[in-house]
């Protein structure tokens, strides 16, 4: 990994295209800048690695299809309510 | 948006799915055509399999934008051949299930390749319960 210290209103470009500011320092808080083309997707790493998780969870699950349809009966409403008509009626309501 | 009506097709992740880097190859399946579920399922790897939701069939609520790098990377001409499904975690049972806002996958209907997207909108839930949308109750 490349270390560079910067001071606050210093900066880095990455390749040609992609500026990284540091635009403030406070405590432990950094506030930093990304210019980029707009084909360049910028998210923190935080949300990537719960994203991760997320999936690595969902995946193991072993469904069983006629549980999926218990659980569409028991969930949607057959009624009229004050929002309008069920958005996804059951089978046997209609 | 596109209705997903494309149940058996092939779909290619050219980055597969994050915590799935490796696995790019997927087929989706619409288990009841009453439903809005879909499955997707790793053409590589057997045991790993997805159930995701088609949000807009249950939920008015739900909108996002379709930044241009993934306009770029799915080569999206036109907004109406664009699908999306949510991932759901049932890891805790089906009652307990819930629906992957923050990062939904989103897919070119027209060249059938898809990406789940990372969206940067704080608001839009990790764990959004799949009863509370179902219910049209969510938050």
């Amino acid at each position: 990994m490349l270390v560079l210290a910067r001071k606050k209103n210093e900066s880095i470009y990455i390749g040609d295209n992609i500026k990284i500011f540091i635009l403030d320092i406070s405590g432990e808080t950094v506030k930093i800048g990304v210019e980029a083309p707009r084909n360049i997707d910028v998210y923190r790493s935080e949300v990537f690695r719960a994203i991760q998780q997320e999936n690595r969870q969902a995946a193991t699950t072993k469904m069983n299809v006629s549980d999926l349809a218990n659980l569409m009966k028991n969930n949607s409403p057959c009624h009229t309510d004050e929002r309008g008509p069920a958005l996804i009626p059951s089978p046997e309501c209609s | 948006m596109k209705q997903i009506e494309f149940s058996g097709k092939k779909i290619f992740f050219e980055r597969g799915l994050p915590g799935f880097e490796d696995l790019k190859h997927f087929t989706i399946s619409r288990p009841f055509e009453e439903y809005p579920f879909f499955y997707l399922q790793s053409n590589d790897e057997e045991v790993v399999a997805f159930l995701t939701i088609n949000p807009f069939e249950i939920t008015k609520e739900y909108e996002f934008e379709i930044s241009d790098a993934v306009q770029e990377t799915l080569e999206i001409t036109d907004l109406a051949d664009v699908a999306v499904i949510n991932i759901v975690n049932a890891s805790n049972g089906l009652n307990e299930a819930t629906v992957n806002l923050q990062a939904p996958v989103i897919i070119n209907t027209k060249n059938q390749k898809g990406m789940q997207v990372v969206l940067n909108n704080q608001s839009l839930n990790l764990k959004e319960p799949l009863k509370n949308m179902l219910q049209g109750t969510e938050g």
